[in-house]
């Protein structure tokens, strides 16, 4: 562990202990005393070493906690006037209590490998589950930040298909969204559409794309995110007819592209070409329902500043709408009234597409927002981090319980002369107390570690829902908080009953009289606490919750390995992409096919590039996704029912550059063009579906895809293998590819293949693109490796904490066991000697031991399995071709579990055989 | 701080250990709270450390029976954060009755042998 690391992980710790003082006291001394405790634990570390500082921190938390929580208690109480400097109370209670917690701490000084042993159990296990916890709360439990969140809703066109019945909410279209928005006595009112574009921003600083989005008037008021400067557009700004040419500003941008100037407002600054006046800045933090943003834009001047398309087409879907309940009005009734006006829509503006109606719904925003698969993830994650948890209870309570029956004697003497047992109960409670709150503190301590990584590690794309372009989380919410902490200490008092009642009962067994008596109890063969057999459970449940987890581990391992065997259909080895976008105020705009080519041509003779295409990547999503509209030669396809496919638009060396193998026909060369007969290449799924008959070069076949309104018949050229374009999990679908010369878009996504790093080439790509246009940034880079990621990401985020929560566990199992073990080896040690004295071989003794812990373990291993099955429905959705009770994972989860149990066994067994006869005979 | 009427000695005394060591430490010159650590460790040798927690709150508890008060720091232009202490009259004369106390009984202890370390 590195030394900052360790020291944030202290700092944690005593930031979390420091939590016992009161708000006002942290208020005034918190920052100070948090910085005091730093340079202190630097001045220790670098005197003592790490273990040192390690012990300063304990002892500084443990020390912060007692002077919080006498703070705390002192506060209430009206002070006399100068008398503040006295020792505590000491009335009888007190007394006792104030005894008890002195003997516990002296206790965890004179046994520091104990104290470290259970403070690091109990650490993990605090700690699994805060961080968990915080994406939890992070993912489900926080409402959004908007005004009254549960009053919003989201409006939405529904689209059925008449054969199928299937439903699914799509998006608006400008002259739509404007008829509704005109209907009086809208139960859902106000209104307000949203979508993210991208667009240049060429002002204070080099050109960048950046996102923004086109939002309708109204858009801040109705979320309650009203501009902090400025204000938000009104309707007239938002008329298309005649557009405000104005923009509001992310506090972000505003902050670091004009240094936080508040004149800005009433600016001009340069956007997608175009002057537009900065008319507000948005509250901090506020970066859209899209979570996108940098800035907006109404939509009335979208038409002017990105597309035509987007206020003039009704069959233009573009945006989605969020709107407010009316107050009083339910929730179910605002979605009837959504339904028939959608209706009523749907009969203004008829549909081009048969086979399918529309109509209206409304969702309740909060629905929306929780992403099912972060849902899913975390709830799977919180269940391990509660198996961590019950591993660790477990493995406390035999540490503590050896310790209680180790100091039988001692209690003994205690009640002989006169301690009640509560007496012995409460000391050996305080004794886990103490131990809970420097393992609290510690857990608490690598949760904000921990929550840390997370939040690095979670792919963004897995944050968003997946409907209605929404953001769900904001990483910048994961973290150790008020909430998480009160989590914290409720996991650990929870542990504190969990694992202190045990021993604590233990402690003041009925029979510890008798024993001082006759000094026998050493003999027995097990201890008993309410007719069950205490070590016996305690191995039996940790092996059986920690193979619960080693199992659910197994199997989203095996799901992910699959995953990531899939055949992709490409190499994806050193592919890059990245985006760039021929602005329509650029002469090149006119002629995009001849500014790619000279592009691509320029690129490819970059040293390290050893290929380079415009298309879209596999893996990297659809140009399009759309239907088969006709295959000549074959009965006519109704209209809207033809197969699904892919479209893609690609320039020529695209199947040579992704290494997509040829099977049939031959790839796109010059002859291919906009005056000779428009040419397609089908994937071999495609050319299996739409000539089951085979030979599909030569055929013809039109797909409905308009690009200036134009559809037409295309020849097949050529057929090639099977590039995944959805995520690896789901199925594969037919491909179509055109040439970009037969659809010129200017909106290039470039697939490059890199010899070496390809963050070396970039800045050479970079500078190519400006020697054609100086204004034109590139956006998007990603290197395949991040976009397998992020199809793979829930299952990842999730196989990688399991994974450490197996691992945890497992260990702590093992120990558990080891040390159980070695204590019912070294309380039989007289009557082992007394076997080795008669003559019983090494080995047999070594069986007996293993024997019995063997049963212990089998026993557990079977519990194990029974949990697992009961359980194991949280993981349905990251399991893929693999079934809950895979024989493979099964077996080998309990073997690699029962062989790291019998190790753990063997040791002690070994050790008794290593004792003299007679020596155990006369120990005791 | 509010001007206090000095209360009876024999009430405050004896002084609880860190109190006394922050009124020592206060003593030499005003200290921000890292640098009464700093002094506690010197004063006893490095044998004990004060730690963070028992020593903010000593502080506040010593402001609000005014043996010490804040100050401003000795140079300008440090640490803002910081809050620098000194030693009120008050607190000067609880120090002594201190430290007379204990060198009265250290007077005790050296009468019956049990002075110096060792046998």
């Amino acid at each position: 562990m590195t030394r900052p690391l360790m020291e944030r992980i202290a700092v944690g710790c005593f930031r979390a202990a420091c939590m016992a003082f009161p708000a006002g006291f942290r208020d005034s001394h918190g920052a100070e005393m948090v910085e005091a405790f730093a340079r202190a634990l630097r001045a220790v570390h670098a005197r003592h070493g790490p273990l040192g500082a390690m012990s300063f921190t304990i002892r500084s938390a443990a020390d912060a906690a007692r002077q919080g929580f006498t703070e705390r208690t002192r506060s209430g109480v009206p002070r006399g006037h100068g008398r503040t400097i006295h020792h505590e109370g000491r009335g009888g209670m007190a007394h006792g209590l104030a005894t008890d917690v002195r003997l516990a701490l002296r206790s965890v000084r004179r046994a520091p490998g104990f104290s470290v042993a259970a403070t690091l159990v109990l650490a993990l296990g605090v700690g699994a589950n805060a961080t968990v916890f915080s994406a939890m709360r992070a993912a489900i439990l926080t409402p959004s930040p908007y005004r009254e969140p549960d009053r919003l809703v989201l409006a939405d066109i529904m689209r059925t298909s008449t054969a199928t019945g299937e439903a699914s909410p799509m998006a608006w279209s400008y002259p739509k969204f404007r008829l509704l928005s005109e209907v009086p006595g809208r139960l859902i009112d106000p209104m307000a559409g949203y979508a993210v574009r991208q667009a240049t921003l060429a002002e204070a600083g080099p050109p960048a794309r950046v996102n923004l989005e086109v939002v309708s008037a109204g858009y801040f008021g109705l979320l309650g995110m009203d501009p902090v400067l400025g204000r938000e557009f009104d309707a007239a700004e938002d008329d298309p007819a005649d557009p405000g040419h104005v923009v509001v500003l992310s506090h972000d941008i505003w902050r670091s592209r004009f240094a936080g100037d508040p004149s800005v407002v009433g600016r001009a600054i340069m956007l997608g070409g175009r002057p537009m006046t900065v008319v507000g800045v948005a509250p901090v933090g506020f970066e859209g329902l899209t979570g996108a943003a940098s800035l907006w834009i109404p939509m009335g001047v979208s038409g002017e500043l990105i597309s035509p398309f987007m206020v003039s087409q009704a069959q233009s879907h573009w945006f989605h709408v969020v709107g407010r309940l009316r107050d009083g009005v339910a929730f179910e009734d605002a979605r009837d009234q959504m339904r028939a006006l959608g209706l009523a829509v749907a009969e203004t503006y008829p549909g081009s597409s048969p086979g399918v109606e529309l109509g209206g719904t409304a969702r309740r925003f909060e629905d929306v927002r929780v992403n099912p698969g972060a849902r899913a993830a975390v709830l799977a994650l919180l269940a391990a981090a509660m198996l961590v948890l019950l591993v660790a209870c477990a493995n406390l309570s035999g540490l503590l319980l050896a310790r209680v029956l180790r100091r039988a004697h001692d209690s003994a003497v205690r009640v002989a002369v006169g301690a009640s047992r509560w007496r012995l109960v409460r000391a050996s409670l305080v004794e886990s107390s103490v131990l809970a709150i420097m393992g609290g503190a510690l857990g608490l301590g690598l949760a904000t570690v921990g929550t840390h990584v997370m939040a690095l590690a979670w792919p963004r794309q897995f944050l968003s829902s997946e409907q209605g372009e929404l953001q769900a989380v904001s990483v910048d919410t994961l973290g150790v908080d008020g909430a998480v902490l009160a989590f914290g200490v409720g996991a650990t008092l929870a542990t504190l009953l969990l694992f202190g009642v045990l021993p604590a009962l233990r402690a003041s067994g009925a029979e510890v009289a008798q024993r001082l008596k006759d000094g026998s109890w050493r003999g027995r063969r097990s201890d008993r606490v309410l007719g069950l057999d205490t070590r016996a459970a305690l191995v039996a449940a940790q092996v059986a919750l920690a193979l619960t987890l080693l199992l659910g581990t197994g199997l989203v391992g095996a799901s992910v390995r699959r995953l990531l065997a899939v055949d992709l259909g490409f190499d994806p080895d050193g592919v890059v992409t990245f985006q760039y976008t021929i602005p329509r105020e650029s002469a090149w705009s006119d002629d995009p096919v001849t500014f790619h080519e000279s592009f691509l041509e320029r690129v490819r003779a970059i040293p390290g590039v050893a290929g380079a295409a415009l298309g879209v990547p596999p893996l990297g999503g659809h140009w399009s996704i759309t239907r088969v509209r006709d295959i000549e030669g074959q009965p006519a396809i109704a209209l809207g029912q033809g197969p699904r496919i892919g479209a893609n638009i690609v320039s020529d060396g695209y199947v040579e550059a992704l290494r997509i193998p040829l099977l049939d026909g031959r790839t796109f060369d010059a002859s291919d063009g906009e005056d000779a007969t428009p040419t397609v290449i089908l994937s071999r799924h495609a050319a299996e579906r739409l000539f089951p008959r085979g030979q599909a070069v030569g055929q013809r076949i039109e797909v409905a895809m308009s690009q200036d309104g134009r559809e037409r018949h295309a020849v097949v050229i050529g057929v090639v293998g099977d590039p995944r374009f959805s995520p690896p999990d789901r199925e594969i679908m037919p491909e179509a590819f055109y040439s970009v010369r037969d659809f010129p878009i200017t909106q290039g996504t470039i697939s490059l293949r890199a010899a070496r790093d390809p963050s070396e080439l970039l800045p050479a790509v970079r500078a190519v693109l400006r020697g054609l246009e100086p204004s034109m940034p590139i956006a998007n880079v990603r290197t395949m490796d991040e976009i397998i990621t992020a199809a793979t990401g829930d299952r990842r985020i999730v196989l990688g904490l399991l994974s450490v929560f197996a691992l945890v566990t497992v260990l702590l199992a093992a120990t558990g066991t080891w040390g159980i073990v070695s204590y019912a080896v070294a309380d039989r040690r007289r009557e082992l000697g007394l076997r080795l004295a008669l003559g019983a071989g090494d080995a047999r003794v070594v069986r007996l031991v293993l024997g019995q812990s063997g049963r212990y373990a089998l026993g557990g291993a079977v519990l194990g399995f029974v949990i697992f099955v009961a359980g194991s429905r949280v993981l349905d959705a990251f399991l893929y071709e693999t079934t809950r009770v895979d024989p493979w994972v099964f077996s080998g989860g309990s073997a690699l579990l029962l062989g790291v149990v019998f190790l753990a066994s063997w040791l002690p067994a070994r050790q008794a055989t290593r004792v003299h006869p007679v020596q155990a005979l006369k120990s005791d | 701080m509010a001007p206090r009427r000095a209360p009876d000695l024999r009430e405050v005394l004896p002084l609880s250990p860190p109190v006394y060591h922050v009124l020592l430490a206060l003593g030499e010159a005003a200290r921000h709270g890292y640098a009464i650590m700093q002094a506690f460790e010197r004063q006893t040798g490095g044998e004990e450390q004060l730690l963070p927690g028992t020593l903010y709150a000593t502080l506040a508890r010593m402001v609000e029976s005014g043996l010490i008060e804040e100050t401003e720091p000795p140079v300008s232009g440090v640490d803002e954060r910081r809050r620098y202490y000194r030693v009120t009259a008050w607190g000067r004369a609880v120090a002594r009755a201190e430290s007379a106390r204990l060198r009265r009984l250290l007077a005790v202890a050296e009468a019956v042998g049990l002075a110096s370390e060792g046998t």
